[in-house]
């Protein structure tokens, strides 16, 4: 619900300075204490980093969304914060984490046009971008984002998925809200599916794919000259995963098994896209996923809170991932990002990912021919709709 | 005389189909469905949704296998001008009806396939044009047995320059489809699926219940035609498919799917195969008595039971033919071909025999995205050049899963989506059974064997290109083993009867799959195994695992790769294998 989150037209929602106690969603509370997650905010509305700014040689700007961010983990243990805290003077860097639970790269070009680029200038900046879950995830809640260049806010995002601008001031009213939301309920829970089309349609027309190249694309034309990294966010379920191990996992944890089936998709698909980007630019990549798809079954379920978001184990061990890939590279000899053909970028995609979009695909067609009626989602999978 | 045949029936229905159309041929909505694209009365694709959907014997509208086709053909939707439905829905209730047209217009709209040419042809009349048309027999007497289609079980009809004339037919629920697949039931196996398993369970026992059967649960008269005693069966109720009165009479219980296989279940599977076996004969004596033809055609699911098709062909001594995917998949073609062979343009339109079953989809032709899962999926792969790197590799008892081309059309696996063994490997069934399908020690593996030497290991075996018939090895294969006294099927299982143990069953017989298309990635392999072994055969059996549909695309076959035992992958021209 982000209720302590203010409003924004442009950025969606910042952190609100003061939090309130009241109304809080899952990701602002720690999993293990079940208190709200301490965390800091600058002026700007952002997580205020964990050291102070000395002019160091570079500062690392990361983009993302709730996997960047101290999701269900206080701010010291969240991975980015951890590892860049830590290796800040080996490094000679300072670091500013602009993810947002909820924000995708829509918001994240916002926040590059109107100020991330030029903010803390005497250094030089380093971008860091951790997508793909995100961009799924909005494609998904509300298809039309595609054609569309504004940011949900944070009524539109958290109350019904939905942009409509008459709506979503009726929602700021507490009464409207709840009425409003329980007709728009049905028809995001239908959305955000997996027994139903409407989710593995997301994949049709690569619509997901296209709104993070599309979006991609503008920000790196913010950027050009600039240094860049690529992050590959891990997830749970694999598509290498055995019968015996989606099976444990099925037991385990809220996934059923096209749920499973659906999420290792994404995931395949996130790390193909980039990977791709990161060779097209010539830019470093850190695949934490690749690191985490080494865990054993039995073990990987602790490293989560749920199929994507870690838990206090997982951000422990992404930030030594984070923290020895940055420390081994040399931020000197990163490339910067030139102007090029993207288009190139994309149709190599596009071609790359074909064969995991025909798995998707069988599932579109499955499922409208069984035609089970079976609109439930996990009840905590997505903002929890409780207005108390 | 007593008969439950009926006369046959005349369709009344025209059908327009012109030269060079494609039409679509579409069973659905009952059991396995499919779809064949044909033109100029040539299958130019075809394919079961259960290959894709992943779900055994799917009955949906077959969306992905059409759209596959499309796909492969490089076919826009447009051009799909002509559909035939495999059944004309003129037996049910009009209600009824409207409800499948309705759902087939909607499912065609949901893939923007809108306002086709939409034709019907009764179930039967699919059956036996599938096999009919498939044959290269200008006259030719056909028989259907299935379960049931449009309330018809059992049909006989006469084929000749191109028509097809129904003469008679048997309703349900006189049925030997049904009567088999209870007797399926009662022995603990699935409907639909577990047919196959009675079959391969029948050798192990003795025909001790024959009579009994014939005197009480089934009537035969003498045409061939029979009447099933009621008493017994509930073929149409919601409950089960036997009544308790079928446990009184064998004063058995009902098997359960864990429980044990005595030999009790044994006998019971042997003589119900050969009751089958001899309505079936009866049926056809009747009637080649009174056609001159040297041809018969079977259709229908009952077709599938390749131990009476290779009694069929010993004992009449006509040529035989059956489409390879007999069942209701098959009608997809059979429905397609009736109505472009009856429409006017095309009566003369030549026919040929159908040569093979790789009618399917083929993926990746440049390994792109083969390379890509072995990335996913932490396996090892390289490129081979000569096939006797996989004949190494079978020699020394590997058990490897071949993938090559396009997929085949039915039931079976005829070398493109395989499992393959050395068949003189002692270990390999009960490896394959145990350890990759997971499923019951007692199934039979088939050889698929060159066919210049098929008659040299296998008695009577000229041809048998599409595992539809049984063969006896020849004596000089066996081993003799008389002096064993075998007690129970787990034995019997683990006793080496010949040269061959991993494809010779319990009675010394083999579903046989002969192969002579030289240019086959399978007839290649055979060759070079043959070259190094002196042994001119293979395990061959489905590429897949108990339950599941024989893979589709490769990451299907990946899939079946590492949840199984299977030692070594070969898609194409990659061989892969699994990190330590």
């Amino acid at each position: 619900m982000y209720l302590n989150l203010k409003d924004n037209k442009i950025f969606g929602y910042d952190l609100n300075v003061t939090k309130s106690k009241k109304n809080i969603d899952k990701p602002f509370v720690n999993k293990e204490t079940n208190e709200l997650i301490d965390y800091n905010v600058d002026n700007d509305c952002f997580l205020k980093p964990l050291l102070e700014y000395n002019n160091p040689k570079y500062i690392l700007k990361i983009f993302g969304g709730s996997t960047s961010f101290c999701t269900e983990v206080n701010q010291e243990d969240a991975f980015f914060e951890k590892s860049l805290f830590k290796i800040s003077a080996l490094k000679n860097i300072h670091y500013k984490n602009y993810s947002i639970p909820g924000h995708d790269l829509l918001h994240d070009y916002h926040k590059l046009k109107n100020f991330a680029v030029t903010s803390y200038e005497n250094s030089e900046s380093i971008f860091i971008f951790n997508n793909g879950w995100n961009e799924e995830f909005i494609i998904s809640a509300y298809p039309l984002s595609i054609k569309n260049q504004r940011p949900l806010n944070c009524i539109e995002t958290n109350f019904i998925y939905q942009k409509n601008i008459l709506l979503s001031n009726l929602c700021k009213n507490y009464y409207f809200a709840k009425i409003i939301k329980k007709f728009t309920n049905k028809r995001f829970a239908k959305l955000m599916n997996f027994y139903g089309t409407e989710r593995w349609s997301n994949f049709i027309n690569n619509n997901y794919i296209n709104y993070w190249l599309k979006n991609l694309e503008k920000i790196l034309k913010l950027i050009i000259n600039k240094k860049a990294i690529i992050i590959n966010n891990p997830g749970l379920a694999h598509l290498s995963d055995n019968s015996n191990t989606i099976n444990y996992i099925i037991e385990n944890s809220r996934l059923n098994k096209k749920y499973h089936l659906y999420q290792s998709l994404c995931l395949e698909i996130n790390t193909i896209v980039n990977n791709n980007i990161a060779t097209f630019f010539n830019l470093p990549i850190i695949d934490i996923n690749s690191e985490f798809k080494k865990i054993d079954v039995n073990k990987r379920l602790d490293y989560f809170i749920d199929e994507i978001h870690l838990s206090r184990k997982g951000h422990e061990f992404a930030s030594k991932i984070v923290e020895e890939n940055i420390i081994n590279l040399d931020l000197e000899k990163i490339k910067k990002i030139q102007k090029k053909d993207f288009n190139t970028l994309k149709s190599k995609t596009l071609r790359d990912i074909q064969f995991i979009l025909n798995i998707a695909n069988r599932e579109i067609y499955k499922n409208y021919s069984l035609s089970e009626k079976i609109y439930s989602i996990p009840i905590d999978r997505y903002p929890s709709y409780k207005f108390k | 005389m007593n008969s439950s045949f009926l006369n046959g029936h005349e369709l009344s229905y025209q059908y327009n189909i012109k030269k060079d159309d494609i039409i679509l041929g579409i069973s659905s909505y009952l059991h396995d469905s499919s779809i064949c694209l044909l033109r100029n009365g040539k299958i130019i694709y075809a394919s079961q949704e259960e290959r894709h959907t992943r779900i055994k014997n799917d009955n949906s509208f077959p969306f992905l296998a059409l759209l596959n086709g499309l796909n492969y053909l490089n076919l826009d939707k447009n051009e799909i001008k002509n559909i035939i439905f495999h059944e004309s829905l003129n037996c049910i209730k009009e209600e009824e009806r409207k409800k499948i047209k309705n759902r087939l217009l909607s499912d065609l709209s949901f893939i923007d396939i809108k306002d086709p040419n939409l034709y019907f042809l009764d179930h039967h009349y699919s059956h036996a044009a599938a096999g009919y048309y498939s044959s290269n027999f200008n006259d030719a007497l056909i028989f259907t047995f299935d379960a049931m289609g449009e309330s018809v079980s059992t049909s006989v009809f006469y084929g000749k320059n191109n028509n097809l004339k129904n003469i008679k037919k048997i309703r349900e629920p006189n049925s030997l489809g049904l009567l088999y697949s209870a007797f399926t039931y009662f022995l603990g196996f699935d409907v639909n699926s577990g047919e196959y398993k009675m079959m391969g369970l029948s050798p192990f026992g003795k025909n001790i219940y024959e009579d009994k059967i014939l005197n009480e649960l089934v009537k035969v008269f003498e045409d061939g035609s029979f009447e099933i005693n009621n008493k017994y069966f509930n073929f149409f109720g919601e409950k089960e498919i036997i009544t308790k009165e079928l446990e009184k009479f064998f004063l058995i219980k009902k098997r359960k799917k864990e429980d044990r296989i005595l030999d009790v279940h044994c006998d019971l599977a042997a003589s119900i195969q050969s009751v089958i076996e001899k309505i079936i004969f009866k049926i056809i004596e009747f009637e080649i008595k009174k056609y001159e033809t040297n041809n018969i055609v079977l259709g229908g699911g009952v077709a599938l039971n390749c131990v009476a098709n290779g009694k069929i062909e010993k004992l009449f001594n006509k040529n035989l033919h059956i489409f390879p995917s007999p069942g209701d998949s098959g009608n997809a073609y059979g429905c397609a071909a009736y109505a472009t062979f009856s429409s006017k343009e095309n009566k003369n339109l030549e026919r040929s025999k159908i040569k093979n079953v790789f009618i399917g989809s083929s993926y990746d032709k440049n390994n792109d995205d083969i390379i890509s899962l072995c990335k996913i999926f932490s396996l090892n792969y390289y490129e081979f050049f000569d096939y006797k790197d996989i004949v190494n590799l079978l020699v020394n008892k590997k058990i490897i899963g071949f993938f090559n081309g396009r997929s085949e059309f039915g039931p079976r696996s005829l070398g493109n989506r395989s499992i393959i063994a050395d068949p003189r490997n002692p270990d390999a069934q009960k490896i394959i059974n145990l350890k990759i399908k997971f499923r019951e020690s007692f199934r039979p593996f088939a050889p698929i064997v060159l066919g210049e030497f098929a008659h040299e290991y296998f008695e009577g075996c000229t041809e048998s290109p599409f595992m539809q018939k049984t063969y006896y090895l020849k004596s000089d294969k066996l081993i003799d083993s008389n002096n064993l006294k075998l007690k129970d099927i787990f034995q019997k299982i683990n006793q080496k009867r010949s040269l061959f143990p991993a494809i010779t069953h319990v009675d010394n017989s083999a579903r046989v799959q002969t192969i002579s298309e030289k240019e086959l990635p399978i007839y290649k392999l055979l060759s070079e195994f043959y070259e190094v072994t002196g042994c001119p055969m293979l395990v061959n059996t489905s590429f897949n695992v108990n339950n599941e549909p024989i893979v589709e695309m490769p990451f299907d076959a990946i899939k079946t790769f590492i949840n199984t035992n299977i030692d070594y992958l070969v898609i194409d021209n990659l061989i892969l294998s699994k990190k330590n």
